[in-house]
């Protein structure tokens, strides 16, 4: 944990990395310091990630909601693609006034979305982005990022909570109803995975898909869970119980105004990203691919499963939010319990064989 | 199949995502107007049009203004062809009832105006009133031409009856 | 620019001898340790004097997260994913949740209020509680791990599934119960 991965490893972004500790090694002489630095830069390098995700997402999103609804989307600001929408939608939000509502519970709603875009960042220093690069590659990485985002209920619920907004606290009361309830058949998916794999560590899994196969043919029920529970945690159609416009205005974001909301806004994108990128190490075998460089493979991988994601927002309509709940429990969940029994019967035979 | 409906879902949006769009950029392009449509303002044909002033006489609410001028030689011309927008009703009669086929509609729908003085179209353009004065102008060089051919024929017959 | 370098790496190697001869990477450590445990107090403390017992709340998940990040500074990966998964997630939710669906009325002053003697009472009763917890912690022989433990799950897991298999069943059928019990009591009376 405390050496920095980063310097490991043959890809691109470690031989830049390399470089640039190289760098910092000949300027101060000391390896604790070029370290320090090392990780300083590649805090800066995921915080950049996420905020260049959140920009190219709002675009991304907008371009496809209108190509699926047979429309062209953006085309003003920017040229004849609307390039610049996103930072005009970001001068906007940050101009808007900050209105703060009446009877609301000032310090604990003010903490709100800030809170919440620490577990949504913080995971990402798990994800390991190509052979060697992950900022901290822990033994039990899964768990570790698992018990992290869990975290992201609790300042939706006080959000909700501290607006003082009847819309607002149905809208919190509904995010951890959802997301409790998906927490479980997701984790059960996951754990198909890791009993292949034998690890928790996250490099250990893509490794492991190197070796055997990629696991989504190994384990297609678990990814079929995985992909939909996954879709829930992130509160994207057709799960946005927490937010459904037309029932309860927004959810918990009722109440925000201006870059307040704007933070809602990027933890949202953020775990787009967190979740896509999940999916891609754990079952489309993480930077592992022929002929181009593994970071590449694992942004297009990643982009794909983006891709897949606003695809079911504009395809699908919302559930209602106790058939949701009937779905996870009683058909993901029993699904990935089943995944789990018949993947320890198939290892149990192959050590027979 | 259970789930059946939503890969059918998402394959019709998946066909729309990559086929053509319903929705343009508006100001720059323009859905093309259908083969009849009567809207936005005429279009006169200086070359096809004989002043005959049948458009004029056709429509029911004179929103039609003609000058006409005959030539030298007695052929009338439009000088120019005002088209009073705010008259008109676009029934189409003045269209129809031109016979050489030079009157037309532009097609174009945006043609909203800030003041009601703008909304008088003068059809005939900068180049159809050069027509009109190099038709003039040859008019009366022939008139001129023959009336001096038939002045030196009447002068040879004056003198030749003489002889 | 050679001299400038020069005088960085000698400026750098100079405050490293001097954290060297002062042990500074162990005091830094230790500083961790107590800066986590320190806001977990302050945090504790919160939620026993806080007015809003939503507040409370909150802050009793802020020790928890604390805790975990004890664990995690004295490298016990596992066991902080363990306290931030069921005690700052899971229990944490269901306690704040349960705050929330239970009081109607305005939560500015909903800590329930105290008299003297019940002050007095608590102060007594907790203070031979940290007595007793002190003598434990000073008496007990805590033995240091030999090297440090590495990756601490599959060795759990094996405890759990040979050594210890009949107290984790035992706990499981437990829990199982208890959340058979809940959901009888959810649904209420028979319907019949």
């Amino acid at each position: 944990m405390d050496i920095l991965n980063m310097m490991m490893g043959q890809g691109v972004v470690s031989t830049l990395a390399d470089q640039l500790h190289n760098l910092f090694m000949l300027l101060f002489d000391n390896a604790v310091v070029a370290g320090f630095l090392m990780k300083c830069v590649g805090i800066g390098a995921i915080l950049g990630i996420i905020s260049v995700a959140a920009i190219v997402f709002t675009y991304g999103e907008r371009k496809v909601c209108a190509f699926m609804q047979v429309r062209i989307g953006p085309n003003r600001v920017g040229g004849r693609f609307g390039l610049l929408q996103p930072i005009a939608d970001m001068l906007k939000l940050m101009s808007k006034e900050d209105i703060i509502p009446q009877g609301c519970d000032r310090v604990v709603w003010a903490l709100g979305p800030m809170l919440l875009f620490v577990p949504t960042a913080l995971i990402y220093a798990f994800f390991p982005f190509d052979n060697g690069v992950a900022l901290a590659d822990v033994n039990v990485g899964i768990f570790l990022m698992l018990a992290i985002s869990s975290q992201a209920v609790l300042p939706f619920l006080i959000s909700g909570y501290a607006s003082n907004s009847k819309y607002a606290f149905i809208g919190g009361m509904r995010t951890v109803a959802q997301m409790l309830s998906y927490e479980a058949p997701m984790v059960f998916s996951l754990l198909g995975v890791v009993m292949l794999s034998g690890s928790m560590r996250m490099s250990d899994i893509v490794n492991a898909q190197s070796e055997q196969l990629w696991f989504i043919l190994m384990q297609p029920i678990a990814f079929v869970v995985f992909v939909i529970s996954a879709t829930a945690e992130t509160n994207r159609v057709p799960f946005d119980l927490v937010e459904g416009e037309a029932e309860i205005v927004a959810g918990p974001f009722a109440e925000y105004s201006g870059m307040r909301w704007a933070l809602f806004f990027l933890a949202e994108y953020a775990n787009l990203l967190s979740v896509s990128i999940l999916t891609t190490v754990f079952f489309l075998g993480g930077w592992n691919g022929p002929f181009l460089p593994g970071v590449v493979w694992f942004g297009l991988k990643v982009l794909a499963m983006v891709f897949v994601f606003m695809w079911f927002r504009w395809t699908f309509p919302r559930t209602r939010i106790d058939q949701m709940l009937a779905f996870s429990w009683k058909i993901l969940l029993p699904l990935a319990l089943v995944n789990v029994l018949f993947t320890g019967v198939g290892i149990y035979a192959r050590q027979w064989m | 199949m259970f789930g059946e409906g939503l890969l059918t879902g998402m394959g019709v949006t998946w066909k729309h995502f990559w086929g053509k769009k319903e929705t343009f950029c508006y100001p720059e392009e323009k859905l093309p107007m259908t083969e009849r449509f009567r809207g936005g303002h005429l279009v006169l044909d200086h070359k096809k049009c004989i002043a005959c002033s049948l458009c004029s006489l056709a429509c029911p609410n004179q929103a039609i203004k003609l000058k006409i001028v005959p030539d030298a030689k007695k052929k009338r011309h439009m000088q120019s062809y005002v088209h009073l927008v705010g008259r008109c009703l676009y029934c189409n009669l003045c269209v129809e009832a031109c016979n050489m086929h030079a009157l037309s509609w532009d097609k174009n729908y945006a043609i909203s105006s800030w003041h009601k003085e703008e909304m008088e179209d003068e059809l005939v353009t900068a180049e159809g009133l050069a027509y009109f004065h190099e038709v003039m102008e040859k008019a009366k060089a022939e008139a001129e031409a023959e009336a001096k051919v038939a002045a030196e024929k009447a002068e040879a017959e004056k003198t030749g009856g003489d002889a | 620019m050679n001299e400038a370098l020069g005088y960085v790496h000698g400026l750098v190697g100079w405050a490293f001898s001097l954290a060297e001869a002062y042990d500074v990477p162990s005091l830094i450590g230790a500083g961790v340790f107590f800066l986590f445990a320190g806001l977990a107090l302050l945090f504790a403390c919160g939620v026993v004097f806080l007015r809003n017992v939503v507040h409370s709340a909150l802050s009793l998940t802020a020790t928890f997260i604390c805790v975990a990040c004890l664990y995690l500074s004295i490298d016990a990966d596992f066991m902080g994913a363990v306290q931030i998964l069921v005690y700052g997630g899971a229990v944490a939710v269901l306690i704040v949740m349960a705050i929330m669906l239970t009081r109607r009325d305005d939560m500015a002053h909903s800590n329930p209020s105290r008299g003297l003697w019940q002050h007095a009472g608590a102060a007594v009763v907790s203070g031979l509680f940290l007595l007793g917890m002190a003598a434990v912690a000073v008496l007990s022989p805590f033995q240091s791990a030999p090297q440090p433990l590495g990756d601490a799950a599959p060795g759990l897991a094996d405890l759990m599934l040979s050594h210890y298999v009949l107290p984790f069943e035992v706990a499981a059928v437990l829990l199982l119960i208890a959340m058979i019990g809940a959901i009888l009591l959810a649904k209420g009376a028979e319907e019949s």
